[in-house]
């Protein structure tokens, strides 16, 4: 499994672990997400919203696929689609997100990922957590990291186009989630 | 590190330490984990309400650990202006949502494992409202009445109410139960919006000025 790191690290020269330099050494032997500072629009980032309802929620498997999925994983033959744009990664990484079970979710959470694809599609490294909302607990930022890499592992390696592949490439990719489902309150009551 | 890196870096640390401040100032009441101290094997719980004082008499013996939670409570402040929001007349009266939403968020998954019944809901006695085994947080209530039903359901009194029952009495029961069920308040959004809620939709609530551990 994925493992991300943690959004309190904090990045020091005496860091043992990779901890998102500004500046990527050639000594280190990890990979390395430089922090390339894109012009405002020309950096990517997306936000994938939860917003069904609770019953649809807790239907909701985390080992099984969505239709979505099924439609990027699709192979015809031996020519598997392949994704050529943005749009069409978005649309990928949209469709690997399930969100946790009602009873481990949280309305109004959020939680942020930046990493980086390979031209062959593969995560480089581990996706960091750059978010979470403040005030959620350990166990519900667990929960959620949870899925999230559940989702990336769904989803990676991406079979990208030579040219998208190219690309996209190092660039990274800031991921935003966004739970706005609505959930049933259970009342505390004697 | 760039200076276009540096103002966002700035920024962002006034945004957060300025979103911050207020759960800040609630002390260790920010981090439930936190507050696991062990109560004593009896201690007296003083509640200065908008309509008197009224004293609980807490037993550890009876239930470790509701008598525990409600002890780190009241000892940090948490109950300070809490709404009596669902009062029943001949049922009891229930309060124990922090009027602060910043501050209560975190208590909403803070729960506890059941105790044993040992204790009958009588008049007077104090329990941990729940929403299911293993779900007690903060909300507590005080019987108006005996409700032995309620023993059966796995409700475990903590302490009982041993001066200013007459307090209790006299608190405002005018909106009745909850929405969505009744027109009084609704669970979900005290949670949510606190007290500006509560003042606006329900301004006869009688309130919690300061709950204290009697030495």
């Amino acid at each position: 499994m994925l493992a991300a790191a943690p959004a309190q690290a904090v990045c020091s020269v005496f860091n043992k672990h990779p901890c998102a330099p500004t500046v990527c050494s050639v000594f280190q032997r990890r990979p390395c997400l430089p922090e390339i500072e894109y012009w405002v629009g020309q950096d990517l980032r997306l936000t994938i919203e939860s917003a069904r309802t609770e019953k649809a929620a807790d239907g909701a498997s985390h080992d099984q696929p969505t239709e979505a999925l099924a439609q990027v994983r699709q192979e015809d033959g031996d020519t598997q689609h392949k994704l050529d744009s943005i749009g069409e990664l978005f649309a990928a990484l949209r469709a690997c997100w399930i969100p946790p079970p009602g009873d481990e979710a949280r309305a109004g959470m959020q939680m942020s990922v930046r990493l980086s694809f390979k031209r062959s599609g593969e995560i480089i490294g581990t996706p960091r957590v750059t978010y979470a909302t403040p005030e959620a607990a350990k166990e519900l930022r667990e929960n959620y990291l949870k899925a999230i890499t559940a989702a990336l592992e769904r989803c990676t390696p991406l079979p990208f186009t030579k040219g998208l592949g190219g690309a996209i490439a190092g660039r990274p990719i800031a991921i935003r989630y966004v739970d706005n489902r609505t959930f049933k309150e259970h009342a505390e009551q004697p | 590190m760039t200076i276009r890196s540096a103002l966002m870096t700035l920024s962002s640390a006034l945004v957060l330490g300025a979103l911050a401040a207020p759960v800040l100032g609630q002390g260790n009441l920010a981090n439930p984990a936190a507050l696991t101290e062990k109560a004593p094997a009896t201690y007296k719980a003083r509640f200065d309400t908008s309509k008197g004082a009224v004293v609980i008499d807490v037993h550890r013996d009876w239930a470790p650990n509701g008598a525990d939670r409600f002890y780190n409570l009241v000892k940090n402040g948490y109950y300070d202006d809490n709404r009596f929001f669902r009062v029943i007349s001949g049922f009891m009266v229930q309060f124990g949502i922090n009027g602060n939403p910043q501050v209560q968020t975190p208590w909403r998954e803070a729960r506890i494992q059941d105790d044993k019944v040992v204790q009958s809901n009588k008049r007077g006695f104090i329990t941990f409202a729940t929403s299911g085994p293993n779900s007690r947080t903060t909300q507590v209530f005080i019987n108006f009445a005996d409700n032995a039903a309620l023993d059966r359901q796995g409700f475990a009194p903590f302490g009982q109410v041993t001066t200013g029952m007459n307090v209790v009495d006299a608190l405002f029961a005018g909106y009745g139960e909850g929405a969505p069920n009744g027109r009084g308040p609704d669970q979900g959004r005290v949670q949510r919006d606190g007290n500006a809620y509560l003042t606006k939709d329900f301004p006869n609530l009688d309130f919690v000025r300061k709950a204290t551990i009697e030495k």
